[in-house]
């Protein structure tokens, strides 16, 4: 067939320099951790990583579990079944997705702490004085980050889990149920299997936001690998050494992004017609009462008792006079001005690859291949992303200093490395979002407006962008929050004398003050609400935004 | 932080936390052992643009009224000798000897410290 649609030279070396970007940092990770000696290694690998390893997987096992618990039992209460509460919670449980992990840790820590409200209230009810008269569970524990962990990031299964049970046709689980099967077993043997891609879909997004996670982990005292990178660095000052823990970590994210894939390929089979959906049962009496507690119940852990609590100690802050300090408010205009710039680069790179992907036929796969290349930042931890960036940056800036005859660290000093992290990690969501908003339109637009005399430039600006509004705000804002949001990569790439909200927050939780972390906190949440409300405004195109988070 | 708890509203859970605290202070093994102490330094960049008035407010910081300001305001103990300690602090930890190793010999094994801290699993 020939070809219909040619992508430039231009669009295509400018997707293919992009693509190239994202992977400097991962490849001058393998190059620094390779090439710095085996003495090194055998002491990472005899005291270091054995334990992080460790605490690393058991994390993940827990966090899985309890995600797939949470995400997939909800996504079926409010699916199939109708109960007091059902249409305020089936939005309601994406709620937790405003609240970053290091926000409910932090929240968590201060609630469940033995001389805090909850603890102090119980002790009140069984007429207990002292502390050590009421032992519950160490909060800073393997099980603690577990819960914590667990119900912030629920929402990626709960999503995904939803999208399907919703696109399920009705006739096979009344086929199961025709054919003797209970309510449960056909739930089991026929709802849960054909939902198997998406939940691994979720799953896998739950779990790389567990290995990202660096504020929860460490308040709760969990030795992570993903902590281990960022202390082996700013405490240890061993490069080396996290660049090594770094291209081990690398490999576990390799192997879940490799389950996701797996998963996506056969994404389709569940949805193959678009046939009666499963028509909610109305529950009665106790079990009614009992379905609205369970679905209830993680969104007030996971959402309303976190944001109550910064609510209150904001209000108590400010009623104090305490009033909000200059630092948090320079803080917050180093947010905003580092989302801002995260998010203009980001979208424009994003538009740029997404364009020149979308050519067909064979070309297309190419630059559909460069176009997954360039996405592949969302799948890097933070701290790895940083420590691969920092030689490479480190490099750039020494021989920009020489050549323009400045001081110290040009780039690292005004915050473009920082800002390039952000991008890199980011990218995936632009160029998925703006490519799914480029499929949706017919190849005849660009067709009729080359076959009248526009250039291909031409063609983009006057028709393709004003159709791809949306899905360009759509993917502005995602990244404009999560970029608010970042902070392991902040933490390590910003310069100095630079806090941004997330920063300033783990700084306060780090001494164990927690004056004005919970303002700071609470800023957060407001912003991240943002993209929780456009997804929650579309319930029926659920699976769509979840596309463009990707 | 110690000094906040015991000196916090008598009967409040933080006070009462704070009197259930007792502190030990380790030494050093040999005749001169005493306690280690970390210290707050401070340093003046030697291409700072304003030395006179950088030099000026570390002279200030050391000097006995802001020093006695530390002790009161933070439950420091004082560079200076002759600061009078927080009465909290006199009252629950008391004098202290500090070791007499110098810190940029502390600061030389830094490296080692570090592997033994991951080899016996100090932090975890």
């Amino acid at each position: 067939m020939k070809r219909l649609r040619s992508v430039g030279p231009v669009w295509r070396g400018g997707s293919i320099a992009i693509a190239l970007g994202v992977l400097v940092p991962l490849l001058a990770l393998l190059w620094l951790g390779l090439g710095s000696g085996l003495g090194h290694w055998a002491h990472l690998a005899g005291h270091v990583l054995p334990n992080a390893a460790l605490n690393t997987v058991l994390l993940l096992l827990g966090v899985g579990l309890l995600t797939l618990l949470i995400g997939t039992g909800c996504a079926w209460l409010v699916t199939a079944h109708d109960f007091p509460g059902r249409s305020v919670l089936h939005w309601a449980l994406l709620l937790p997705l405003a609240m970053p992990t290091y926000i409910v840790a932090f929240a968590y820590l201060d609630l469940l702490h033995p001389i805090g409200p909850l603890q102090g209230a119980l002790r009140w009810a069984l007429g207990l004085d002292s502390p050590r008269d009421l032992r519950l569970p160490e909060l800073r524990s393997m099980g603690g980050a577990i819960f914590v962990l667990g119900f912030a990031l629920y929402p990626y299964v709960y999503m995904s889990a939803r999208a399907m049970f919703m696109t399920q046709p009705a006739h096979l689980m009344e086929a199961a149920r025709a054919l003797g099967e209970t309510r449960l077993g056909a739930f089991w043997r026929v709802a849960l299997p054909l939902a198997r891609p998406a939940l691994a879909v979720g799953l896998s997004l739950a779990l790389l936001e567990t290995l990202n996670d660096i504020g929860a982990s460490e308040f709760l005292g969990i030795n992570t690998l993903t902590v281990t990178i960022y202390t082996t660095w700013i405490t240890r000052s061993d490069l080396a050494g996290a660049a090594q823990i770094a291209s081990a970590l690398l490999f576990v994210v390799i192997a879940l992004v490799m389950l996701e894939r797996l998963a996506r390929q056969h994404q389709r089979y569940g949805s193959a017609q678009r046939m009666r959906a499963i028509q909610p049962r109305r529950l009665q009496g106790a079990s009614a009462w009992g379905a609205s507690i369970a679905a209830g119940l993680p969104v007030l852990i996971g959402f309303i008792a976190p944001a109550l609590y910064l609510a209150w100690e904001t209000a108590k802050r400010l009623s104090q006079g305490g009033g909000i300090s200059s630092g948090l408010l320079t803080s917050l205009v180093n947010t905003l001005l580092l989302a801002a710039g995260v998010t203009v680069i980001t979208v424009g790179a994003g538009l740029v690859v997404a364009w020149a992907a979308r050519g067909q036929g064979s070309i297309r796969n190419r630059d559909a291949w460069v176009a997954r290349l360039a996405s592949l930042g969302y799948a890097v931890p933070g701290t790895v992303l940083a420590i691969g960036l920092l030689t490479p940056a480190l490099a750039l800036d020494a021989s920009l200093a020489g050549l323009l005859g400045l001081p110290g660290l040009p780039l690292m000093g005004a915050g473009v490395v920082l800002v390039l992290a952000c991008a890199i990690r980011f990218l995936a969501m632009p160029v998925g979002g703006i490519e799914a908003g480029l499929a949706r339109l017919p190849a005849a637009l660009e067709q009729a407006s080359r076959l009248l005399g526009e250039t291909a430039l031409g063609t983009l600006k006057r028709v393709h962008l004003p159709l791809l509004r949306p899905a360009i705000v759509a993917s502005s804002l995602l990244v404009f929050v999560d970029a608010m949001k970042e902070l392991p990569a902040t933490l390590l790439l910003r310069p100095a004398n630079f806090d941004t909200l997330a920063t300033w927050l783990y700084a306060e939780a780090a001494r164990g003050t927690y004056e004005e972390g919970a303002i700071a906190a609470l800023a957060i949440v407001i912003a991240g609400l943002l993209p929780v409300v456009l997804l929650a405004r579309k319930p029926l195109s659920i699976g769509m935004v979840e596309e463009v988070k990707k | 932080m110690l000094g906040q708890m015991k000196d916090a509203k008598p009967g409040s859970d933080a006070r009462r936390w704070g009197d259930a605290i007792k502190v030990i202070k380790p030494t050093f093994a040999g005749k001169n052992g005493g306690t280690h102490v970390n210290i707050s330094g401070a340093a003046l960049a030697r291409h700072a643009p304003q030395r006179a008035n950088a030099v000026k407010l570390l002279e200030f910081l050391v000097s006995p009224p802001a020093q006695a300001l530390y002790a009161q305001a933070n439950y420091e103990y004082p560079v200076r000798k002759g600061v009078a300690l927080d009465p909290v602090i006199a009252a629950s930890i008391g004098e202290l000897k500090a070791d007499s190793l110098p810190v940029a010999e502390i600061a030389k094994h830094r490296k080692q410290a570090s592997a033994l801290v991951d080899k016996v699993g100090f932090d975890q």
